[in-house]
């Protein structure tokens, strides 16, 4: 590149940076001087980051049919131009040299040869034909993604339930967001936060509770950290987590507690709150009802019945079950009712929890109570960890107990809807939710299961307690398909692998956690003859339906060749919906800068960035100002839970909690991050965090090889002495591939009983130092090629 | 060899010691900031590890809060992918 030329891409990224931040550049005149015809790309195509579920707006620039470089969307909504580095290194997956290429069969000595195309396809329907006229429809199942696109869940979806019949759907969001799920839908009767971002710059309050957003989703934690420095003595940010991290470091209040004691902590805040009067008492008369659950079933509470109730969990009572200091949790109560506007946000911390759907009914409390919801500035904001969780997944009916547009395969009138809209008898459709995830794999071991899609995602690293899972796998008596750009644990242990496009290789929508469907559009082919996954599931459900001469298979899907006519099958179950997308047309969607937030019930609606507001939310069609739709009444639930601790608590044999934790550099099971060679450098293995009263008590010292065992595995992993988990807690990042450093092979699959999510974030385990320190290397998976 | 666009986030009152510092750093060139705390800076290296490099740097200095990045131009990087190990079917 001539230095001319480099000025001018110089002076462009500065002109990108400052129209991010909303100022104009003054630049040198010899700066400024453009070559002729000189451009730094021949197009930008606009997109949205996969690396989180923030939903950052990006463009891809392409040169030649290359990808040359990325800028972030300056008027979008979700990130004004920023992103992180895992946003600006993706460029690096394109024409990474292990990007799969072809379809893949595993031989009987177990390595993989490539095959074509058809010859994948026909084994593929072929086996699935074989296990259903054999074993019966629910012998089959599929595993999907919050990465998938909403396009690709709702077409594999609409195969199995109005094709196959079964409801054996689900997806790795029920790992990490299903509890978010249930505490908005006990809470509110209705699914996903109410406000947006852009609370963020009007909230005077902040409590993040089990959020580590400063590695977990950059981009939100710079807004909030915008917010605080723009108001360091008018804004309070407080952070509830056992553990130092760095979004911890900007807190004003850091309440460190007890894993598992999040319930008793909250409700400890909820009593400050009622005792000391500061609830919202207007609000609370009008919009808010009182709950408890009685011989199995709801029951109404009064006011006072509920005072009551939180006599048991006064903030003295709560610090002996949390560690929590009592003075705390009055500061922090006194704190969050106080502001003119509180704004909230969580994430694992609270859903990975065999009570998380009643640590997130407990957040809503805090709100419902003090009024701090609805006003600009004011929210309880689940924040979700993948890009298309909410949009793919939860409104287009990729887990096992709903249907598209947020309604229930248990509802008669539901799969009435469906089966209309669909052109099928209602009777077709399963009447009862499938297999959730733990149950799927259990299934799956047990040899129930006898073929299984799994798409986009890596069951084999990310499930809790491997070691079943793993056996399930290995059985010889099933059929696995997993599709996927890179080789990964799951790949290695299937049957056939088929390549798959990655982002901007393909168009199709991502539903962020502000309830925002952004569309990215088509850059570049895919490498070799890796295939559009929708093109893949059309062709799968057409060759399946001729192997069980059952023409459905073909009706649901002839008019479904592009990614377009799929989303507009999908906005046609949308309509009149909570979730209504019906004016969320591609066209629409290629011209905005960041999508639009539902509903949005015509073609002219702007979207609506506050949920329940009257004059805001289409839906809010009564008098009030505020209007929780979703119940009787328009009243929404203050629940009393009981308290209920983690599922396995330390004793004396395993007597430390563990926990696992993200960090920033890499991306879940690290199949895409960590071929980025720039992030492998930043994290190239996991560690153990040990608190340094705990080293120095067992005689451990930074670097040591230190074994963690549970009642279920164990694993080797250097330690990291640091004022990061409380004495007692060990922390872990789950990403590492390597088989003796992988971290699930001991966390616990004990699960929520209403959401199913399991408890990653607590089980017990006993470590002990096995070595000094030892030279390791970073793990990239490979297959073993024929 | 990568162009770089991004926001040096700055705690306010450090803004001009943190100013001499990125002056005199090699591969740096400022664009003034936002009188909010955030300059703008480009950032020209030889190579992403380079970059790589230059952004821990910057982030280390005393008073800078974050490095976040807006453009990054990458048609002349030549580094390509590589891995250090390869695991065979391990499981």
């Amino acid at each position: 590149m001539g230095m001319k030329r480099r000025d001018f891409v110089k002076t462009t990224a500065a002109a990108a940076v400052a129209s991010a931040l909303g100022v104009s550049l003054k630049i040198p005149s010899a700066r400024a001087e453009v070559p002729p015809g000189e451009k730094d790309v021949d197009k930008w195509v606009k997109g949205t980051c996969r690396f989180c579920g923030v939903g950052c707006r990006m463009y891809l620039g392409v040169k030649n049919g290359k990808a040359v470089a990325v800028k972030g969307v300056e008027n979008s909504k979700t990130n004004f131009g920023f992103l992180c580095m895992k946003a600006f290194l993706q460029y690096k997956i394109y024409n990474h040299p292990d990007r799969l290429k072809y379809p893949l069969l595993r031989q009987k000595n177990g390595e993989f040869k490539r095959i074509s195309w058809d010859k994948a396809m026909d084994i593929m329907a072929t086996k699935f034909a074989k296990a259903i006229k054999k074993y019966g429809k629910n012998s089959v199942a599929y595993y999907g993604s919050g990465q998938a696109l909403t396009e690709e869940t709702y077409l594999i979806q609409k195969i199995f339930r109005a094709g196959i019949g079964n409801s054996n759907v689900e997806g790795n969001p029920r790992l990490c967001m299903a509890s978010a799920v249930g505490g908005y839908l006990t809470t509110f009767g209705k699914d996903e936060p109410s406000g947006s971002y852009a609370d963020i710059e009007k909230a005077t309050c902040f409590f993040l509770i089990g959020t580590n957003q400063a590695e977990a989703h950059p981009v939100v934690f710079r807004r909030v950290m915008n917010r605080k420095l723009s108001n360091p003595d008018g804004v309070k940010v407080i952070v509830a987590d056992p553990r130092v991290s760095p979004t911890s470091r900007i807190a004003d209040l850091h309440m460190q507690f007890l894993p598992g004691t999040d319930l008793a902590v909250m409700h400890a805040m909820a009593n400050v709150i009622v005792n000391e009067g500061l609830y919202n008492k207007e609000f609370v008369d009008k919009f808010v009802a009182f709950k408890t659950v009685k011989n199995g079933k709801p029951a109404n509470l009064t006011f006072e019945e509920y005072k009551k109730f939180l006599d048991d969990f006064t903030p003295e009572k709560a610090e002996k079950i949390s560690k929590c200091p009592a003075d705390q949790i009055r500061k922090a109560a006194r704190w969050f009712a106080k502001s003119s506007a509180t704004m909230s946000m969580w994430t694992m911390g609270l859903n990975q929890r065999i009570r998380g759907v009643w640590a997130n009914n407990l957040v809503h409390n805090l709100h419902l109570l003090t009024g701090q919801i609805g006003k600009p500035g004011a929210d309880s904001f689940s924040l979700t960890g993948q890009p298309n969780a909410c949009g793919g997944v939860r409104e287009a009916g990729g887990l096992c107990h709903i249907l598209p547009g947020h309604r229930l395969v248990a509802k008669k009138a539901h799969r009435e809807q469906i089966a209309k809209i669909w052109g099928i008898p209602e009777a077709r459709l399963p009447k009862k939710p499938g297999y959730h995830t733990v149950a799927m794999f259990k299934a799956l071991t047990d040899g129930k299961i006898k073929a299984m899609l799994i798409h986009t995602t890596n069951p084999t690293q990310s499930l809790p307690n491997l070691t079943p899972v793993i056996k399930g796998f290995k059985r010889k008596d099933n059929f696995i398909v997993v599709t996927d750009i890179f080789p990964t644990r799951t790949t290695q242990l299937a049957d056939l692998v088929l390549p798959a496009a990655f982002l901007f290789e393909k168009p199709g929508v991502y539903g962020c956690t502000e309830h925002r469907s952004q569309l990215t559009q088509k850059a570049l082919d895919p490498p070799g003859e890796a295939r559009e996954e929708i093109h893949i599931f059309r062709e799968f459900s057409i060759r399946l339906g001729k192997k069980l001469k059952d023409p459905v298979f073909t009706h649901i899907v002839k008019d479904l060749k592009t990614s377009e006519d799929v989303w507009n099958d999908y906005r046609k179950c949308t309509k009149g919906q909570d979730v209504d997308l019906w004016g969320a047309t591609y066209e629409r969607l290629r011209k905005a800068p960041d999508g639009l937030q539902w509903p949005v019930p015509t073609v002219t609606s702007p979207g609506t960035p506050k949920r329940y507001v009257k004059g805001i939310d289409p839906l809010a069609k009564g008098k009030e100002w505020i209007q929780f739709y979703g119940k009787p009444n328009g009243r929404a639930l203050v629940w009393a839970r009981p308290y209920k601790g983690p599922a396995e608590m330390p004793d004396a044999e395993y007597p430390f909690y563990l926990t696992t934790v993200r960090v920033i550099e890499q991306w879940h099971t690290m199949t895409m991050t960590g071929r980025v060679p720039e992030l492998l450098r930043g994290f190239p293995y996991s560690y153990v965090e040990i608190n340094p009263k705990d080293a120095k008590r067992l005689g451990i010292k930074h670097g040591d090889m230190i074994e963690i065992k549970s009642r279920r595995g164990k694993v080797e992993l250097p330690a990291k002495i640091v004022e990061g988990p409380m004495e007692g807690i060990v922390a872990v990042p789950w990403h590492d591939q390597n088989m003796n450093r992988m971290i699930n092979f001991v966390t616990i699959e004990a699960f929520d009983p209403g959401s199913k999510e399991p408890e990653y974030k607590i089980c017990a385990v006993k470590i002990r130092k096995i070595s000094g320190p030892r030279r390791l290397k970073p793990t990239t998976v490979k297959m073993k090629l024929a | 060899m990568p162009i770089t666009g991004v926001a040096i986030q700055i705690v306010p009152d450090k803004m001009k010691s943190v100013y001499d510092v990125l002056n005199e750093m090699k591969g740096v060139s400022l664009y003034g900031d936002d009188k909010k705390g955030n300059i703008i800076a480009v950032l020209d290296t030889e190579s992403k590890k380079a970059l790589d490099d230059l952004n821990q740097k910057i982030e280390a200095i005393d008073g800078v809060i974050k490095v976040m990045g807006v453009y990054h131009y990458f048609e002349d990087d030549i580094s390509s992918p590589s891995q250090k190990e390869n695991v065979k079917n391990e499981i």
